[in-house]
C-alpha cells in the first residue's frame, strides 16, 4: 500500500553523511510529495512531522507534547476496509435517470460563428470550423490560406461555457494574413462575432500575451469548462526560417460583452 | 510549534500539487479514489424494475430504455439485485450480481436478456482513456436475446460479437450508420444512426429479444475524455517577426500555478527553518 511507503520513506534516510538541516527534509517531504500519489499526502504531511520529531527525540531534544496524530501505518488500513462495508449505498430513489435512446445521448452544441469583425485592427473576415490535422501533428487545421480564420469546432461556440478558439495566419507564402495586426490588439477593443443561426454578439478584449509554443497551455486555451472565454490566435516572436515557424503564439482574451 | 511545522510541510507539499498540476488539468486524479463510478442501464423492454445495492432499495420504478446518471459507489462488492417495481424486499429478485468495483473504475451496470431469454445484470468496464485530438470512441455491446451478431459499421469493420462481448474503437467523429446481420448472412436489424461526437465515448447495447421481434439499440454516452490540439500554426513566412533579441513579455495568465509552488515552497522553507530555530 502507498500509504504505508510514503509513511515511512521520510524516516528512513540516514542522516549521517549530511546533516543538511531543514532545508533537507523540505527536499524529502518534496521528494516523498512527487513520488507518491496526492490521496497519501495529508498523511505524508503528518507522518513527515512525526519523523521530524522522532529525529529531535533521538538527538535529545526535548520531546514536549507526546505525538497524537495514529501513526499513518494504523490510520491508512482502516479506511479502506471500513469503506466498503459500512457506508450507505451512494444512491437513493433520487437518483437522476435520462433516456437512452441514440438520438438523446448527446447534447448539440451551440450556434457555430460564422464571420468575425475587430475593427481595431480592420478585420472583417468569415469563420470557418475547423478541427485537428490527421497526419498525426494533430495541430489544429488552419488552411492553407493568409485569409482564413478557423474556429475550433470541437470546442465550445463563442460565448458558450469555456474557451473558444478562433484562429488566423499571421502571415502565409509571402503574403500578410488576415491576423499581421492582432499583436497590437489592445484590452479594451471590441470583437464582433456573427453565427450561423443568424445571431451576433460581442466580446471586449481582456488581455493579450505572447507564447512560447513549446510552451502553449493547450488544455487551458482549449478548456471546455469554465466562464465562456473567446482566444483569438494567431503566430508571433521569431521567426525560425530553417522550420518556416513563429516560435510564439499571440493568445488575445476577450470575454463576452453583457447584453 | 508542531502546528507550525506541519503547515509548513503542507504548504511545501500543496506547491508541489500546484506545480504538477500546471502541466495537464486532464489528468488532475493523481488522488487514489476511494469510490468507482458506477452507470446503471435498464435493458429490459417494457418493465418498471426496482434495483437494490447491497440489499437496500437504491432506485425505485426505473423506467426502461433509461440511464441513470454515475454514481459514485465505495469500492469493494457489491450485492446488486432487480425485482419488478414495487415487489417486496423479500422476494426472489428476478437477477442478482456480486459486482467488484474497483477505485477509481468507471463501469457500466445493465439489466438485460442474456441469450437464452433470461433476465440478467452484466458488468462492463468501460475505456475512459483520454482520445487523440479530435477523436471520438465508439463502443456496440451485444446484450440481447441472440446469438451472435455481426456487426456492421458503415464502410468500416464487421466485428463478429458474441453474447455480452463488445466491440470498441477509437474513430473518427461523424454519424455512423450501425447495423445487425446474422454471422450466416441476413438482417437482423437494419440500420440505425448513432452519432459519435468527439471527445466522447458513445455505447450502445443491443437489446431486447430476436424471437420476440423486440431487438433495438440503446445507449449511454461519457463525454470529457477529449485532447486538445497540440499546437496552433498561423504562419510561415517570417513578416511579423520580432528581432531575436526581445525580452519574452510573457503573460502572467499561464503562471500563476508555479507562483503558488514557490509561494508556498517558500513559506514551508520559512516556517520549518523557523521550527529549528526555536
Amino acid at each position: 500500500m502507498s500509504d504505508g511507503k510514503g509513511a515511512t520513506g521520510p524516516g528512513e534516510p540516514e542522516p549521517s553523511q549530511d546533516r543538511g538541516g531543514p532545508r533537507r527534509w523540505v527536499l524529502i517531504l518534496l521528494a516523498v510529495a512527487v513520488l507518491t500519489g496526492g490521496a497519501t499526502l495529508v498523511a505524508t504531511a503528518s507522518s513527515g512531522a512525526s519523523a521530524e520529531d522522532e529525529v529531535a527525540a533521538t538527538a535529545k531534544g526535548s520531546d514536549e507534547e507526546p505525538p497524537t496524530t495514529p501513526q499513518p501505518e494504523q490510520a491508512a488500513p482502516a479506511p479502506s476496509t471500513a469503506g466498503p462495508t459500512t457506508a450507505a449505498p451512494a444512491f437513493g430513489p433520487e437518483v437522476g435517470t435520462h433516456s437512452a435512446q441514440l438520438d438523446d445521448l448527446h447534447t448539440r452544441g451551440g450556434p457555430s460563428p460564422v464571420a468575425i469583425r475587430i475593427g481595431d485592427i480592420q478585420v472583417d473576415a468569415p469563420v470557418s470550423p475547423a478541427g485537428v490535422v490527421t497526419d498525426g501533428s494533430e495541430e489544429l487545421e488552419v488552411p492553407s490560406q493568409a485569409d482564413a480564420v478557423v474556429w475550433y469546432e470541437f470546442g465550445p461556440s463563442p460565448g458558450a461555457a469555456g474557451s473558444a478558439v478562433v484562429a488566423g495566419h499571421v502571415d502565409y507564402d509571402g503574403a500578410e494574413g488576415v491576423f499581421f495586426h492582432l499583436a497590437d490588439v489592445q484590452p479594451g477593443a471590441l470583437v464582433s462575432i456573427d453565427y450561423d443561426d443568424g445571431a451576433q454578439r460581442q466580446f471586449q478584449v481582456t488581455g493579450s500575451r505572447k507564447v512560447a509554443k513549446v510552451a502553449l497551455p493547450t488544455d487551458e486555451i482549449f478548456t471546455r469548462d469554465g466562464p465562456p472565454q473567446l482566444n483569438i490566435i494567431t503566430c508571433g516572436g521569431e521567426f525560425d526560417s530553417s522550420a518556416e515557424s513563429y516560435r510564439d503564439n499571440v493568445v488575445v482574451e476577450a470575454v463576452p460583452v453583457a447584453s | 510549534m508542531r502546528t507550525r511545522l506541519v503547515i509548513g510541510a503542507t504548504a511545501a507539499i500543496l506547491a508541489v500539487v500546484a506545480w504538477a498540476g500546471t502541466p495537464s488539468s486532464a489528468q488532475s486524479a493523481p488522488l487514489t479514489p476511494e469510490t468507482g463510478s458506477v452507470t446503471v442501464v435498464h435493458g429490459l423492454r417494457g418493465q418498471l424494475v426496482d434495483i437494490y445495492l447491497d440489499d437496500e432499495l437504491a432506485l425505485k420504478g426505473f423506467q426502461p430504455e433509461r440511464v441513470t446518471d454515475p454514481l459514485e459507489i465505495p469500492a469493494g462488492e457489491h450485492r446488486v439485485a432487480l425485482r419488478p417495481a414495487g415487489a417486496p424486499a423479500a422476494e426472489n429478485p428476478m437477477a442478482a450480481t456480486v459486482v467488484t468495483v474497483t477505485p477509481g473504475a468507471n463501469m457500466s451496470l445493465i439489466a438485460h436478456l442474456d441469450t437464452n431469454g433470461s433476465t440478467t445484470v452484466t458488468a462492463y468496464r468501460n475505456d475512459v482513456s483520454p482520445l487523440a485530438p479530435g477523436k471520438a470512441r465508439l463502443v456496440a455491446r451485444n446484450t440481447a436475446e441472440v446469438p451472435a451478431i455481426k456487426l456492421v459499421i458503415s464502410d468500416g469493420p464487421a466485428p463478429t460479437l458474441e453474447p455480452e462481448a463488445e466491440f470498441a474503437a477509437d474513430v473518427d467523429p461523424a454519424t455512423y450508420r450501425v447495423a445487425v446481420d446474422d454471422p450466416a448472412g441476413g438482417t437482423i436489424v437494419p440500420p440505425d444512426d448513432v452519432r459519435a461526437p468527439e471527445g466522447s465515448a458513445t455505447i450502445m447495447y443491443l437489446i431486447g429479444s430476436e424471437p420476440d421481434d423486440s431487438l433495438i439499440w440503446i445507449g449511454q454516452s461519457i463525454a470529457d475524455l477529449q485532447a486538445p490540439p497540440t499546437a496552433v500554426p498561423t504562419g510561415n513566412s517570417g513578416l511579423a517577426a520580432t528581432p531575436a533579441t526581445r525580452s519574452g513579455p510573457l503573460g502572467v495568465l499561464g503562471d500563476v500555478a508555479p507562483l503558488a509552488a514557490l509561494l508556498g515552497l517558500a513559506i514551508g522553507v520559512v516556517m520549518v527553518r523557523r521550527h529549528r530555530l526555536t
